[in-house]
């Protein structure tokens, strides 16, 4: 009796989670059904799901050279860059815009620093070649000759490379990031702050003993999120920055770009299904590791 | 405060974002949404189909257009009903696709079952031949040939055919224009002009006498490269033909064995029962060791390995004198529409007509249609019949072309190439091209001469044989990989010689010997069973 009228006060509750839920049906589990095409060969006749039972078959190309070294490689350590990168520079940022004052200013600011996170990555990779290229680059033409140096064939050396792709992914998603910490940084209660005035704390000590610890809880949520997606990498980043050239490969070579150009002669969905499940999978277990690690320091903390 | 709350919120919706973004696209989950929904779709229509048996027959003709879908498609389209309606009982709905998002198109046709009766194999990515057939996209067409394709088979004939049958079935019918491929080398004429030098262009007869002309255009002008190469940087590499030895007439020539731009492996016709690894080849080595030498001299584009652009449409920019490539009998007329240049072609060499070549652009029927018999009527036709192949080509008379009275044919009146309703430039696609009008500039007697070149057209000794690589599946993914790593750059020459070195050691470890070794035992069973 006392369960049913729990049941009685809580369904609009209920009610309201429903569409969501059914969306979430829909659009997320019901689609890893396709994780089934990695263990099948692909076959037109038989229909999409009919092709025979292969077993890990298509699994076998992502390890069978030496590639899967360099990409598993330059995918997780290209990703703890951005992360790490990401958390520094958006904070710093973040905490700058909100150190300003008129409003004026503030938007501005924000809207410049947002703007790169809308353009094309294609659009992007042509700005870079317009700094990079031997024919007719800004750096080659323009700048190394007026210091007297000698041009740079930069699209053929991969010295530069791990710099210009750390260089353009915080360029392209520093709005994004630190518009985040910036909407947490003004929702800290202010009271904090001027109770710390009171005390005698500068802007610096301010900033490290409340601004900093008040942003943990924010942190950590991006860093799981982010974490999960460490096996991911930006196809566009990765292959249309560089300009697809292959004497760069050892340091531009991620998962993604290694499985689109194996596939790209005969376009096997099986192989790429594959592909993405593995990706997905190390994303999911190291998202459960990186919150049990977190629960353990910190139980306030976790995501769930 | 409003703003603290606003903030709060933006966060919460940007969480969100991420979240979503976090789990919801893996590529093979959004095939299996789409595709649940479009069976269900393609049932309807099937069930719709059934009832009406009394009308024409429904068919999708889907094709690749260079730009937007031409404007009068619909007029087109009504005017093909017309004829198709009351003679072969056929309803065609022409559907024109951008040639670069045809492949992913049709993958997404044919997964979700969606109305397509008749498509063309491109040489590009999963809409080639080979990669179709591998995967059961298409079906055998021999029954409907002998059937419903009479016009076909006296049309392209048995020799033409066999280029697209495996084991037996004919899979698709080929495009049918001049079947025998030349590589040319191709130069800006108003500046061998300039430096008098159009004379000893035409009588270039080896890579010396093109050498003596590229250092006088370098010297005259250093500021312009004067060799260019296509996306992949290839400037000198080009299929069927080392061009290693000094004279053009002793050019070793090699079938490519279709297998569409790796050229791993390959068959010398000096030598026609051998499967040779081609980059491992002293010819290959003597290649880009020539490739390098140029480079050295400034001679050629310094981003032609990373360029995306067609060597015609570098040219077209202005930013290139030359470049070499494999086209078709007479040329001419493609390379200045597609350069905007008058260019002087020296030809290399005629290769043989090849599987290769033969599954470069063809018409198929795929698994999911609905009627390939309806198809195959049509499909007759756009290879058969005058009106259809000028209606497909041209658009309508006297709206989109008039004849000019003396056996050309040109824009109607204040019709041009910018505002035609139906100014496609993909004529070589539409089926049977040899019964295409002339349009003005070409010579009048082209279809007579492309006919005879056809018929009397060198074939490859291996004409017929397909690979089939699904043992191999594992070990070309890896090989395809190394490849896109180093050919470029030695290709353009931009690579030192360790590079090539490199490149064989990398391809070894990918599996490349495994991936010739299978090839010749499939070919030593085809010799075999001739």
């Amino acid at each position: 009796m006392k369960r049913k009228s729990r049941w009685l006060r809580l369904y609009p509750m209920d009610l309201m989670v429903l569409p969501a839920l059914i969306y979430i049906i829909i659009n997320n589990y019901i689609p890893m059904y396709g994780l089934t095409l990695a263990f099948k060969k692909i076959d037109y006749a038989k229909g999409l799901y009919g092709g025979d039972f292969v077993g890990l078959d298509n699994f076998k190309f992502l390890f069978s050279t030496k590639d899967a070294w360099v990409i598993t490689r330059n995918t997780l350590c290209y990703n703890l860059a951005f992360i790490v990168i990401n958390v520094v520079v958006g904070i710093l940022v973040g905490l700058m815009l909100s150190e300003i004052l008129r409003r004026v200013f503030q938007r501005t600011y924000q809207t410049l620093i947002l703007l790169p996170q809308l353009i094309s990555i294609i659009i992007i990779s042509y700005i870079v070649f317009a700094f990079l290229s031997n024919e007719s680059g800004l750096i080659n033409k323009t700048i190394l000759p007026a210091l007297g140096l000698s041009p740079v064939n930069f699209y053929n050396d991969p010295t530069y490379w791990p710099f210009i792709l750390i260089f353009v992914n915080t360029w392209k998603s520093l709005g994004y990031t630190s518009v985040i910490y910036f909407s947490s940084i003004i929702s800290i209660d202010h009271s904090y702050y001027e109770a710390a005035r009171i005390d005698g704390a500068g802007k610096f000590k301010q900033i490290l003993h409340i601004t900093l610890p008040q942003l943990k809880p924010t942190v950590i949520t991006l860093l799981i999120m982010q974490i999960g997606r460490i096996f991911y990498s930006d196809f566009g980043l990765f292959y249309q920055v560089p300009m697809n050239s292959g004497m760069l490969f050892d340091v531009t070579n991620t998962i993604d770009t290694f499985v689109y150009r194996a596939l790209l002669q005969f376009n096997d969905i099986s192989k790429a299904s594959a592909a993405g499940a593995y990706q997905s999978v190390v994303g999911f277990l190291l998202v459960l590791g990186a919150n049990a690690l977190v629960r353990k320091f910190d139980k306030e903390s976790a995501l769930f | 405060m409003k703003l603290k709350r606003f903030l709060a919120m933006t966060l919460a919706v940007l969480m969100l974002a991420l979240a979503a973004s976090a789990c919801g696209d893996t590529p093979a989950s959004s095939t299996a949404g789409s595709s649940a929904a479009q069976s269900s779709q393609a049932e309807q229509s099937a069930a719709s189909e059934q009832t009406n048996s009394g009308e024409p027959t429904k068919i999708v003709y889907s094709f690749i257009v260079m730009g937007n879908e031409p404007a009068d498609m619909q007029l087109v389209q009504d005017a093909i009903n017309e004829i198709t309606i009351p003679e072969i009982g056929v309803e065609v709905e022409l559907q024109a696709t951008a040639v670069g998002s045809y492949p992913e198109q049709l993958t997404l046709a044919i997964t979700g079952a969606e109305p397509l009766d008749l498509l063309c194999t491109i040489p590009s990515g999963s809409a080639h031949f080979n990669n179709m057939t591998a995967q059961n996209q298409l079906i055998a067409l021999n029954d409907l040939l002998d059937t419903y394709g009479q016009g076909i088979k006296t049309e392209v004939g048995d020799k033409f055919l066999e280029g697209t049958t495996i084991d037996g079935s004919i899979y698709s019918v080929t495009t049918l224009y001049g079947k025998s491929t030349i590589t040319y080398a191709a130069m800006r004429t108003d500046i061998l002009e300039a430096n008098g030098l159009l004379e000893d262009a035409e009588k270039a007869a080896s890579l010396t006498d093109l050498e003596a002309i590229f250092t006088k255009v370098y010297e005259a002008d250093s500021s312009m490269p004067v060799l260019v190469g296509s996306s992949g940087g290839n400037v000198l590499n080009l299929p069927g033909l080392f061009m290693s030895t000094d004279s053009f007439a002793d050019m070793p020539l090699y079938d490519d064995m279709g297998d569409g731009t790796n050229n791993l492996a390959v068959v010398r016709y000096d030598d026609a029962t051998k499967v040779t690894s081609l980059y491992e080849a002293e010819e290959t080595k003597a290649i880009y060791d020539k490739v390098r030498e140029w480079y050295g001299n400034g001679w050629i584009h310094k981003d032609a390995s990373t360029t995306q652009d067609t060597c015609q449409e570098i040219v077209k920019q202005g930013k290139g004198f030359g470049y070499f490539f494999l086209g078709e009998v007479d040329a001419k007329t493609s390379q200045k529409t597609a350069t905007g240049y008058d260019m002087t072609l020296v030809e290399i060499a005629t290769n043989p007509v090849q599987t290769g070549s033969l599954r470069k652009f063809t018409w198929a029927i795929p698994v999911t249609s609905q009627n390939p018999e309806a198809a195959m009527k049509f499909l007759n036709m756009t290879y058969s019949d005058e009106r259809i192949v000028n209606l497909l080509n041209y658009g309508i008379e006297d709206t989109h072309y008039v004849d000019t009275g003396d056996g050309f044919i040109t824009y109607a009146e204040g019709v041009d190439a910018t505002n035609s309703g139906w100014g496609l430039t993909t004529s070589f696609l539409f089926g049977n091209q040899l019964l295409a009008k002339v349009w003005e500039g070409n010579e009048a007697d082209i279809r007579e001469k492309t006919k005879e070149l056809n018929d009397s057209a060198e074939v490859s000794p291996l004409l017929g044989f397909s690979f089939d690589n699904s043992s191999v599946t594992n070990e070309l993914a890896s090989l395809t990989n190394v490849i896109s790593q180093y050919r470029p750059a030695l290709q353009s020459g931009v690579a030192t010689e360790e590079n090539l070195d490199a490149f064989i050691t990398a391809l070894k470890d990918a599996g490349l010997d495994s991936y010739v070794n299978e090839m010749q035992t499939q070919l030593d069973a085809f010799l075999a069973d001739k």
